[in-house]
C-alpha cells in the first residue's frame, strides 16, 4: 500500500515542477525556488531543465531579465558567447570568477554552470559546483522552503486578507478578548479542542501511531467526563496525556510521502501548501462541528454552536498572523516562511 | 590490549564531560537570564518603563553580531565595514522590538527546560516549553560561545527567527544587493517604530 502512494507522491511533486517552471511571467524568482522541496536552489538549463546550485549569493548575473546569484566557486557562460575572461574586482571574494554580461531577455539563452577548475573544459550542464565552504555564515542554506509559483496572485490575496484581518477581523477578536474573562476564553478553548478528537484519532491511525491514538481516546474520556464536558483540560495533569503531538490530515498526506506542491494564499483561510488545503478539507470532513451542518442543514442552533468555535480560532489565528508579519521586513516572505518551517516541524512531530 | 582500549574509553569520558559541562554553563547561563527577565516583567508597571529595563539583559544574552550575519547569509561579504555596523544597528533594534512586543506587565510565561544537545563544538540547543496567556509554546534556544554563551537563534513552534529573516534579506538581495537590504531595514526599523 505504501509503495503506490509514495509513487502518486512523486509523480504530483513532478507536476509541481513542471507547472512552476512552466509559469515563467508568473514569478521573476521562479529560478530560485525549489520545485521539489528539496531546500536547493535551482537555475535553469537550456531553458527546460534544472540543475540544483548548492549555493546561491555571491555573483549577481542576468539571465532572461532575471538576477541570478550564483556561488563565486562556479561560473556562468551564455552558449553564443566566449568565456569572459577573468578580472577580479577588489569587492570579490578571493577565487570568485566573473559573471558575463547580462544577455538580452529576448535572446534564448543557455546557462552553463560548471566548476571553476573546469573553465577550460566544454561546458557540461549536469556538474555540479564544489561544495561550499564550511561557512557559519551560511549556515541558514538549507532552511524549510516552498515553490511560489503563482507569488503575484498570492500576493494579490495576502493584501486582500491583510486588510481584511486588519480592519474587521482583528477588531472582533480585540472585543472577543476584552468582553470574555480569560477562564471563559480558556474553557470556550478546551471544550472546542476536546470536539476535534475524531480529526486526531483518524489522523493517528492512518499513519499507524496506534498509541498515540489510544492516548487521543485517553485524553477524550477523561476531559468529557472529568473535564465537564471538555471545560476543564483535566488531562494537562496527567504526564503521559499532557503532551501528545496534535496531527492533522495534512501531516497524514506528509507521512504517505506526499510533498508540499506549491505554496497558495487563499482568500480569508490565509496560507496553505496544495497538500494541506487538501488536508484542510480532511480536517473539515473529521470535524463533528461539520457534521451539524450537513445533518441539520439550515438549523439556526448550528450557527450558535460554531461561532464560539470560529471566534477562538479566529483569536489564535490573529495572534499567529502578528508574530509572523510584525517588525519584517516583507510580511508576504514573512509569513510563506513562518508557514512553511511550522508545518515542516508538525509533520516531525 | 586493555590499554589500547583504556585510551579512547577515557578519552571519550572527557570529551562527553567537557561536553556536559558546556551544555550546562549554557544552561545555567539562559536559566539566569530567562529569571531576569521574568523578575522584571513581574515588578514592571507600565510597558515603556518593562522594555527600558528588560533592554540591557536582552542586550547581554542575545548575540546580535552573529544573528545579523547569519540573516544576512553569503550577501553579508558584499557589504563594506560601514554598512555591516550599520546593518547589525538596525537589526539590533528590529530584534528588540520583536522581543520586547511579546511582554505584557505581569504577565509572564511558565519555562520548563529540557535535556540540551550539542549539535557541534561550541553550540547548545536548549528545548523548553513555555506556558504563556494560557497557550502552550515550543521553544528552542540555540546558544554558542564565542567569549561566553549566548543565544544566537529562538526557535518558536518551529520557526526559527533567523531562517525567517534569511529568507526576506535574500529576496531583498536578489532584487537590489546591499542597498536594497539596507535601505529594507530602514523602512522595516521606521515603520515598526
Amino acid at each position: 500500500m505504501h509503495t503506490p502512494l509514495v509513487a502518486i507522491a512523486r509523480k504530483i511533486t513532478a507536476w509541481v515542477a513542471i507547472l512552476g517552471s512552466g509559469l515563467p511571467l508568473l514569478d521573476p524568482s521562479r529560478v530560485f525556488a525549489s520545485p521539489d522541496n528539496s531546500n536547493a536552489p535551482y537555475v535553469m538549463v537550456k531553458e527546460s531543465t534544472v540543475i540544483p546550485v548548492k549555493n546561491v549569493s555571491d555573483q549577481p548575473a542576468k539571465h532572461r531579465g532575471e538576477t541570478l546569484y550564483l556561488n563565486s566557486a562556479v561560473r556562468v557562460a551564455t552558449s553564443h558567447a566566449a568565456p569572459p575572461k577573468p578580472s577580479p574586482t577588489p569587492s570579490q571574494d578571493k577565487g570568485a570568477t566573473p559573471v558575463p554580461k547580462t544577455p538580452s531577455a529576448a535572446t534564448a539563452v543557455t546557462v552553463t554552470v560548471r566548476k571553476k577548475s573546469d573553465a577550460n573544459v566544454a561546458s557540461d550542464p549536469t556538474s555540479k559546483p564544489s561544495a561550499p565552504k564550511d561557512d557559519d555564515i551560511d549556515d541558514y542554506r538549507n532552511r524549510a522552503v516552498i515553490a511560489d509559483p503563482i507569488q503575484p496572485v498570492n500576493r494579490g490575496f495576502f493584501w486582500f486578507n491583510h486588510q481584511l484581518y486588519r480592519y474587521i477581523l482583528k477588531p472582533v477578536s480585540r472585543v472577543y478578548d476584552t468582553v470574555l474573562p480569560p477562564l471563559v476564553r480558556t474553557g470556550i478553548y478546551n471544550v472546542f479542542d476536546n470536539l476535534e478528537y475524531p480529526d486526531r484519532f483518524v489522523n493517528d491511525l492512518l499513519q499507524a501511531r496506534f498509541t498515540r491514538a489510544g492516548q487521543e481516546t485517553e485524553k477524550f474520556v477523561v476531559n468529557t467526563v472529568a473535564g465537564v464536558g471538555g471545560l476543564m483540560k483535566i488531562s494537562d495533569k496527567i504526564p503521559s496525556l499532557s503532551d501528545i503531538p496534535r496531527t492533522d490530515t495534512g501531516a497524514t498526506f506528509a507521512t504517505w510521502g506526499f510533498d508540499h506542491g506549491f505554496y497558495i494564499v487563499w482568500p480569508v483561510l490565509g496560507p496553505k501548501s496544495l497538500r494541506d488545503t487538501v488536508g484542510f478539507a480532511g480536517d473539515y470532513a473529521l470535524s463533528p462541528l461539520a457534521w451539524c451542518f450537513f445533518l441539520f442543514p439550515g438549523a439556526v442552533w448550528t450557527t450558535a454552536v460554531t461561532t464560539p468555535d470560529s471566534a477562538r480560532s479566529l483569536h489564535g489565528r490573529m495572534n499567529a498572523y502578528d508574530a509572523a508579519t510584525q517588525h519584517s521586513l516583507d510580511p508576504y516572505l514573512a509569513l510563506r516562511s513562518s508557514y512553511i518551517q511550522n508545518r515542516k516541524k508538525a509533520v516531525s512531530k | 590490549m586493555k590499554c589500547r582500549l583504556l585510551f579512547p574509553a577515557l578519552l571519550f569520558a572527557l570529551l562527553t564531560g567537557i561536553a556536559h559541562a558546556s551544555n550546562e554553563t549554557a544552561e545555567n547561563r539562559l536559566k539566569a537570564s530567562v529569571g531576569d527577565v521574568v523578575t522584571i516583567v513581574k515588578g514592571a508597571t507600565n510597558r515603556d518603563a518593562l522594555i527600558t529595563a528588560v533592554k540591557p539583559t536582552l542586550e547581554n544574552i542575545l548575540n546580535f553580531g552573529i544573528m545579523t550575519r547569519r540573516s544576512i547569509g553569503p550577501g553579508w561579504k558584499q557589504l563594506t565595514t560601514d554598512q555591516q555596523k550599520e546593518a547589525t544597528r538596525l537589526f539590533t533594534t528590529l530584534i528588540l522590538r520583536t522581543y520586547t512586543a511579546k511582554f505584557t506587565p505581569g504577565e509572564y510565561p511558565s519555562v520548563e527546560y529540557k535535556p540540551s544537545s550539542s549539535p557541534a563544538p561550541g553550540r547548545v540547543e536548549i528545548p523548553t516549553t513555555s506556558l504563556y496567556k494560557g497557550s502552550r509554546y515550543d521553544v528552542v534556544y540555540r546558544m554558542e560561545e564565542s567569549g561566553g554563551w549566548q543565544i544566537t537563534d529562538v526557535v518558536i513552534e518551529g520557526v526559527s527567527l533567523v531562517a525567517n529573516y534569511r529568507t526576506q534579506f535574500d529576496a531583498e538581495f536578489k532584487q537590489g544587493g546591499s542597498e536594497a537590504v539596507l535601505k529594507a531595514l530602514h523602512h522595516a526599523v521606521m515603520e515598526t517604530k
